[in-house]
């Protein structure tokens, strides 16, 4: 028994080294250091922000895509992301009447027609791809960003799908939710009289903003045809260029309100410089065709809301609760260089 | 020494056989006594399937239609046998009939049994109407029913565009929320839930909305529902029978 006892013994420890003992091939390859998880952060109001498993956001991501939305590399003409997008106009330009860069990472639809549509890694391979037709090699001629992408995406050679993907994870972070409208929300902030009357106009029949401009985000993300003009053509046919159903000439995206002060010119086409040119459109201005939308033809509001001096007055003094200081003097979202 | 090795081998049977005794076995199934009955949400006008964005259909008051936009909640699920033994489901479902990952809903942990009668609200009971009480998704915000209106979410969103009076096409849009305006539906129907799965469809009638008791006229009784009260109460009552209940086969 004993000496059966050592038998099993002395195999064991025979094997044990030899299980273990081999020396592993040392391995030529750099070992990356871990990169750091990063998230998002935003109001209970607000939908969950979707995520793409190929994607995960991170802290050197992040910073790789806020490092190209500021550099001329990705365009041939000299210009950048920011060069049309301003932080000081919530990320939009007055000179091209560019959409606001707020909120993004919960739209589906993007631009004034919808012409992508999906998640924003989609909207950064357009502007990638086909907006700036951007030339990678410059960036693979680039030893910065050879070791960043090769950090952030494990890759030797970067292709416009990298470049999207970190574009995609600076615009999820470029979140606007602390205006006064967001404090009050969050019981934080009491309108003034002023505001109140204006978020009951808002709010109600009286204006009927919120159908289109709804809680939280200021947008349903979908697109309607609120009046502008009631004849159409190629230059101002919205929604109907891309899907070819005429139950769709004349539909935009509905833009979000959020920093609204801050955006002018305002519609596709810019045509409205001020919230006060705005206002007077829903007011008095809407002209009728066969795709209005349904939510402006309220009997005896055909052709507008018919506000008084005094609600228009109050309509705007609430629009301008949207305004987010925090967010167009957020340092992270500024230029790194 | 030789012994030794033919007392190894047998243990070593042994536990082969014992290890083969021990997986071979065939797990004894015990019937499912519980089953899921998935609901498609069909789309009809006047028993044909709806094409969405077509100026074709006609309601009883004559008006000629389309529907652009139908989005709908269906809660309070009842299912009833004919011993008036009942199962209950007191989920929220939100409906986008054109978009087909948003155009069904399915219950579970259904008793096996045949039912007769299925019952559920047009929209949200009383005490879950209030603004966040759903998710913060992207269609319960698109819902939400302003607190100063009566708060909490729209129903159904249905909206289009009719032919007036002077033949010009214009929007209608028919909102119904506020709990004063919640629609419980009732539909008798054989629902015989014997297979783990039941699949059914539950179809939604568009001129019903339109017709019965009320015969409804955009250029009437408004094109426009959501502050008029009499209006609501009109598609309340109407909406009730729009819906019926097939096998889905």
């Amino acid at each position: 028994m004993h000496l059966k006892f050592t038998k099993i013994i002395s195999k064991i420890v025979l094997i044990i080294p030899l299980l273990y003992g081999c020396k592993k091939k040392e391995s030529t390859e750099v070992i990356q250091p871990p990169l750091t998880p990063y998230e998002v952060t935003y109001p209970i109001y607000f939908p969950k922000l979707p995520s793409f498993s190929e994607n995960p956001l991170t802290q050197e991501g992040i910073y790789l895509g806020r490092k190209l939305y500021y550099d001329p590399i990705l365009s041939n003409n000299g210009k950048s992301c920011s060069s049309c997008h301003n932080q000081n106009e919530s990320f939009s330009a007055a000179s091209v009447n560019s959409l606001a860069h707020v909120n993004l990472g919960w739209s589906t639809n993007f631009l004034w027609n919808g012409k992508v549509t999906g998640k924003m890694e989609d909207i950064m391979m357009f502007e990638v791809e086909e907006f700036f037709n951007s030339d990678i090699s410059k960036l693979n001629a680039s030893d910065y960003y050879k070791n960043e992408f090769k950090k952030v995406f494990n890759v030797e050679t970067i292709t416009s799908k990298e470049v999207s993907y970190a574009l995609a994870q600076f615009f999820k972070t470029m979140n606007s939710s602390n205006s006064k409208y967001d404090r009050f929300l969050q019981h934080k902030y009491w309108f003034t009289t002023a505001e109140m009357n204006g978020f009951n106009i808002f709010t109600t029949e009286r204006g009927d903003c919120f159908h289109c401009h709804t809680l939280g985000l200021l947008t349903d993300n979908k697109f309607h045809n609120i009046g502008l003009d009631s004849v159409f053509t190629n230059e101002n046919n919205g929604r109907y260029k891309i899907t070819g159903n005429p139950f769709d000439m004349g539909l935009y995206k509905t833009p979000t309100l959020r920093n609204i002060e801050l955006t002018p010119p305002y519609m596709h086409d810019g045509r409205y410089n001020t919230l006060e040119e705005v206002v007077a459109h829903y007011n008095t201005k809407v002209k009728q065709s066969s795709t209005l939308d349904p939510i402006m033809t309220k009997p005896s509001k055909i052709y507008g809301l018919q506000l008084t001096p005094n609600e228009v007055s109050d309509l705007i003094a609430f629009l301008k609760t949207f305004t987010d200081s925090t967010f167009i003097n957020n340092p992270n979202f500024s230029n790194p260089n | 020494m030789y012994k030794d090795k033919k007392i190894n081998v047998v243990f070593l049977i042994k536990g082969l056989v014992l290890f083969f005794l021990f997986f071979s076995c065939k797990k004894h199934e015990y019937p499912p006594q519980f089953s899921k009955a998935q609901f498609t949400l069909q789309v009809k006008a006047d028993n044909s399937m709806l094409e969405w964005d077509t100026v074709k259909y006609q309601n009883a008051a004559g008006n000629k239609y389309a529907i652009h936009t139908l989005n709908l909640y269906i809660s309070n699920i009842v299912m009833k046998t004919s011993d008036n033994q009942k199962y209950i489901s007191k989920k929220i479902f939100y409906l986008d009939p054109s978009i087909s990952s948003k155009n069904y809903f399915s219950i579970d942990s259904i008793p096996l049994g045949e039912y007769t009668e299925i019952s559920f609200y047009l929209g949200i009971d009383s005490t879950r109407n209030k603004i966040f009480a759903l998710p913060a998704t992207t269609d319960n915000l698109n819902m939400a029913w302003p607190d100063i209106m009566g708060g909490g979410y729209h129903f159904i969103k249905l909206e289009g565009y009719y032919i007036d009076t002077i033949n010009v096409k214009r929007g209608f849009a028919v909102h119904l929320g506020k709990n004063t305006n919640l629609a419980s539906i009732k539909i008798s129907h054989p629902m015989s839930q014997k297979t783990a799965n039941q699949k059914y469809v539950l179809a939604f009638d568009v001129n019903e909305v339109f017709t019965n008791p009320y015969i409804y006229n955009f250029n009437i009784d408004n094109n426009y529902t959501m502050a008029d009260a009499g209006a609501m109460l009109k598609i309340k009552t109407n909406i009730s029978d729009a819906f019926k209940i097939y096998e889905n086969n």
